[in-house]
């Protein structure tokens, strides 16, 4: 049954396109792609201080920027959190070993101290209810101050973008300089949904007057760990 | 050349509703100015410009080589094709997805070409609930509106108006406060978030090399409308190919700068099929809606650029008549110069031949479109289409005028008696009105051809 409505539909499409052919035959026009679609779009170069730019354009993006070294990163997400006086925490690591499960395990023991509810499950529930999410992310990029999260068997869709306040655990080494390497870069088999994220929720529909934490996080940190 | 009377009441009333025509001013001046600042902060922004028309040209030019390329991409990543004819196939192919499955509560995400399509209607005929996200269209939605910018729905509405709406509908407290709006918003979409089953976004970019769905967000309800429910449907004009991830970039450091300012919309999701069986959430099926209504006869004529458009709105934000008379006057869910455009290309019987008019052929739409569609030539090339199905009067005046501008002596008669004419023309006579809101300078006591055969003749 199933299988009959998908050469139903294929089908109708392939008559379409069969169709379209046919009517495009008659007017002989053929633009050839572009050579090279990076040369006058890139912005950054890679010799450019990646770390530097990225914190400054991710700053100007909206997001509130922390450097850190390895070693301070369990300390560095324990304050952020005190300062911000979150209650509850969703930890979800696995996309990067710069937030790593060993990482998550100290920082629970440490907020458990602390007295910050610590959930680890994804599920509506907790996405719903805690005050803040901390994740790794899959890239970042130095030209737009971006974040890349992507789904997968550890990666929800709903960490970095259901609970109020979203902080990313990104290494120095996963910063990339320009969208053109980014998606120069994305071949092969992709994940089902990859988010490059731009600072923190927004609109401006209402008279123009520009307010955060529309749907998605308002507060939006990140972390960038030097290797 | 009159505008015929609907159209004409349509533009009436938008100049004549003061309030909107100032927020529209004031909205789109700033939009052009942020526009213009974003811009020059690139590099090279007239390359970008001149990649991405290219991209979009080329891509045009083989269509159909890259649909299937990207039908093909859909299907090995286990989301399903649909094909669409027109409007009403695509509203019954989404009514189907949703009746099959009993699907309830369906989210939406914001769409212009949903919007075409009148799908809301349609679907709730069908017993779902169907609800916008986006937070204009929401305000629009509950007010019973219309948008009326394809970037920025609510341009035309002040917080008054917005604070009553949301009064009736959702029975919260009266508030002008836009934070406070906003947050009410929020909570009464979260809870439906909570609840939907069916999602309904459209496409920004579609990448046929991987199958790929580009949606570039900036609220966060795009992506909770493609993540929560277990069914989404994306639905997109077969225009919104691009061969490959690598052309992405040229269009992203293009829409938001050229929409609003921004460098990049805060989200640019990329999807990929449905949840993969490891996912920890996700959508359980996709539906892609790929739709043809009216777009292939585009394709197979001369007006094939105009598909190249990517919805950014800046042409609509510059435009001067759009800023005086405001999108509804259109009458087309596409209004600005690219709406007047593309309105009766789409809709060939739907009587908005006389949208071409609609233009004092400036030229500063076609200066800042991202993909370089030549909007002003297009539109006289429309307008020029249009001739032989217009009234006899207005060519038979352009016949006369020729036949006078031919004849020295015509011409002299004619100088002299239309000086007279526009003195008394404040007075009496057909353009008495135009002349109520606009001062004329007085006419000279002599044409100027005298005075030049005079000054000759005298020696200067």
């Amino acid at each position: 049954m199933v299988r009959e409505a998908a050469e139903d539909r294929r089908g109708a499409l392939d008559a379409f396109v069969a169709s379209l052919r046919g009517k495009m035959a008659a007017s002989d026009r053929a633009a050839p792609l572009p050579e090279s679609v990076s040369d006058g779009v890139r912005q950054i170069d890679a010799d450019v201080d990646l770390p530097e730019c990225f914190a400054r354009v991710a700053a100007l993006a909206g997001w509130k920027v922390h450097s850190v070294d390895g070693a301070g990163l369990v300390d560095s997400l324990a304050r952020i959190l005190q300062d911000n006086t979150v209650g509850s925490v969703y930890l979800e690591p696995g996309s990067h070993e710069a937030f790593s499960a060993d990482h998550v395990a100290a920082l629970a023991a440490r907020l458990r101290e602390l007295d910050i509810a610590v959930r680890s499950i994804a599920d509506d529930d907790t996405l719903f209810s805690v005050d803040a999410s901390i994740t790794g992310a899959a890239a970042a990029i130095a030209e737009s101050g971006s974040v890349v999260c992507q789904s997968g068997a550890a990666t929800s869709r709903g960490a970095s973008l259901i609970p109020p306040m979203h902080i990313a655990v990104v290494a120095q080494s996963q910063i990339i300089a320009d969208l053109c390497d980014y998606f120069g870069g994305l071949g092969g088999s992709l994940p089902a949904n990859i988010n490059v994220i731009t600072g923190p929720s927004k609109t401006a529909d209402i008279e123009g007057i520009l307010i955060t934490g529309v749907h998605g996080p308002g507060d939006v940190h990140v972390v960038v760990v030097s290797d | 050349m009159t505008a015929s009377a609907p159209l004409q009441k349509r533009i009436s009333e938008g100049m004549g509703n003061e309030r909107v025509v100032r927020a529209v001013r004031l909205a789109t001046l700033q939009k052009v100015s942020v526009r213009a600042e974003s811009m020059g902060q690139l590099r090279d922004a007239e390359a970008i410009r001149d990649v991405a028309a290219r991209i979009k040209q080329h891509t045009l030019d083989h269509l159909p080589d890259y649909l299937e390329q990207f039908a093909a991409g859909i299907e090995r990543n286990g989301g399903q094709v649909h094909f669409a004819h027109d409007a009403r196939a695509a509203r019954e192919i989404i009514r189907d997805i949703a009746t099959r499955r009993g699907l309830k509560l369906a989210v939406k995400s914001k769409s212009m070409t949903s919007e075409e399509i009148h799908l809301n209607r349609g679907l709730e005929q069908a017993g779902l609930q169907v609800v916008e996200t986006d937070l204009g269209e929401f305000i629009v939605q509950i007010d019973g509106d219309t948008p009326s910018h394809i970037v920025t729905p609510i341009i035309h509405k002040d917080r008054r108006q917005i604070a009553t709406a949301m009064q009736r509908a959702l029975g919260c407290r009266y508030t002008e406060d836009a934070t406070e709006l906003t947050m009410i918003a929020r909570r009464h979409l979260r809870d439906i978030f909570r609840r939907c089953d069916l999602g309904i976004s459209g496409v920004n970019f579609a990448v046929a090399e991987t199958g790929t769905l580009c949606i570039c967000t900036n609220e966060g309800n795009g992506r909770l409308t493609v993540t929560r429910p277990r069914v989404h449907v994306a639905l997109m004009g077969i225009e919104k190919l691009i061969p490959r991830m690598r052309d992405l970039p040229a269009f992203l450091k293009l829409l938001a700068r050229s929409a609003t300012g921004q460098a990049l919309t805060v989200y640019t999701t990329l999807i990929t099929g449905p949840r993969r069986a490891d996912d920890l959430d996700g959508p359980q099926e996709l539906h892609v809606v790929l739709m043809d209504a009216g777009r292939a006869e585009i394709l197979a004529g001369e007006f094939r650029e105009v598909l190249r458009c990517i919805r950014c709105g800046a042409c609509l934000n510059v435009c001067p008549v759009y800023r005086n008379i405001g999108g509804h006057a259109y009458g087309s869910v596409y209004p600005g110069p690219i709406g007047a455009l593309v309105t009766p290309l789409l809709a060939p019987a739907g009587g908005h031949q006389e949208l071409p008019r609609v233009s004092s052929l400036c030229g500063a739409c076609g200066d800042v479109c991202p993909v370089k569609i030549d909007i002003p030539g297009l539109l006289v090339k429309s307008r020029a289409r249009d001739m032989h199905s217009q009234r006899w009067s207005p060519r038979f005046a352009v016949r006369l005028w020729g036949w006078a501008m031919r004849s020295r002596r015509v011409y002299r008669v004619g100088q002299f008696l239309l000086r007279r004419a526009v003195a008394a023309s404040v007075r009496v006579g057909p353009i008495r009105k135009w002349t109520q809101a606009r001062d004329l300078p007085p006419p000279p006591a002599q044409s100027f051809r005298r005075r030049w055969e005079k000054e000759l003749r005298d020696g200067s």
